[in-house]
């Protein structure tokens, strides 16, 4: 599989279609806790491409759509996303959280082209201790189209 | 296998398929700033969903990007009503729906506050009707005489 990480000189933006906000819920502050996103109807059924994602601090959204607290910005490094689909393949293993927020990378999107995800698969993993308080939530941004 | 970067040609195809433009691209024909304020005297309520107006100019178009106006850049969004949009942004999120009630966008605030992004416009292409589209405040309320501005970019 082919993951396009970024357009070739930052030069190009993702035009969005459909966007959809996920969180996944602290479940403990170990190094290598999995913490699994919460169900979400919109993308659950396996039936979705995956064209960009973002992560949001609490600078961003204090509070989850879920009326849940959102992580502070200190805990981004603390995580990392691993991104996996129904056959349990994982195409983006690890990625550090901190590299997903859009201030952090001049504006842009992290991009994907259109790799297929099962939201009930993926999970956040956590890799230090940093800005973690078990029952807030990490909140993403999933830019998707459906196949 | 993973890359950092992509061919010419690749990116090419991206842009043709509509995935990726330009950054300083110009999206749409038309701009339009519309305000959302609260009813006279009262204020948006926590949880609240807060509906826009009804308005043919941006119902039956393309939207092809949008921002939220920050209160640095506006101070006022209907000449009288205060510009919540930097202070707010943080305690809400914006949803798009087009005429189906399908909840296409739902995107935090403050990520439309281009000063937060490398002056970057948040790229959209969605159809919508506009007055089923909403915000949520899920932390906060906004007072009254307060409101946000956002800056349409239709086609």
């Amino acid at each position: 599989v082919q993951l396009y990480l970024k357009p070739k000189k930052n030069m190009y933006s993702l035009i969005g279609k459909r966007f959809q906000l996920v969180e996944a819920r602290i479940q403990g502050t170990g190094f290598g806790t999995r913490c699994v996103f919460e169900n979400v109807q919109n993308i659950s059924q396996n039936n979705i491409r995956l064209f960009g994602v973002e992560y949001y601090s609490s600078t961003v959204l204090a509070v989850s759509p879920n009326n849940k607290v959102v992580l502070p910005a200190a805990a981004a490094p603390s995580l990392s996303l691993s991104l996996v689909n129904s056959s349990n393949d994982v195409p983006i293993e690890s990625i550090p959280v901190y590299n997903l927020v859009r201030s952090n990378v001049g504006g842009f999107i992290t991009t994907l082209n259109g790799i297929e995800i099962t939201l009930q698969n993926c999970f956040v993993q956590v890799t230090d201790t940093t800005g973690l308080t078990v029952g807030q939530v990490a909140l993403f941004g999933f830019w998707y189209d459906y196949k | 296998m993973i890359k950092g970067t992509i061919t010419e040609a690749e990116t090419r195809a991206a842009v043709q398929a509509g995935i990726w433009a330009r950054f300083d691209a110009r999206r749409g024909t038309r701009r339009l700033a519309v305000p959302l304020v609260p009813a006279l005297g009262q204020s948006f309520a926590q949880n609240a969903k807060i509906h826009f107006n009804p308005d043919n100019r941006i119902t039956g178009s393309r939207l092809l990007g949008i921002e939220l106006v920050s209160s640095a850049a506006a101070a006022k969004v209907d000449g009288s009503t205060d510009n919540a949009g930097t202070s707010q942004a943080p305690n809400g999120y914006l949803v798009l729906c087009d005429a189906k009630r399908d909840e296409l966008i739902t995107i935090p605030l403050a990520v439309l506050n281009r000063a937060l992004n490398g002056n970057k416009i948040q790229f959209l292409d969605v159809s919508l009707q506009w007055d089923y589209c909403y915000i949520r405040l899920t932390n906060s309320t906004v007072s009254a005489g307060n409101g946000f501005l956002f800056n349409l970019f239709l086609d």
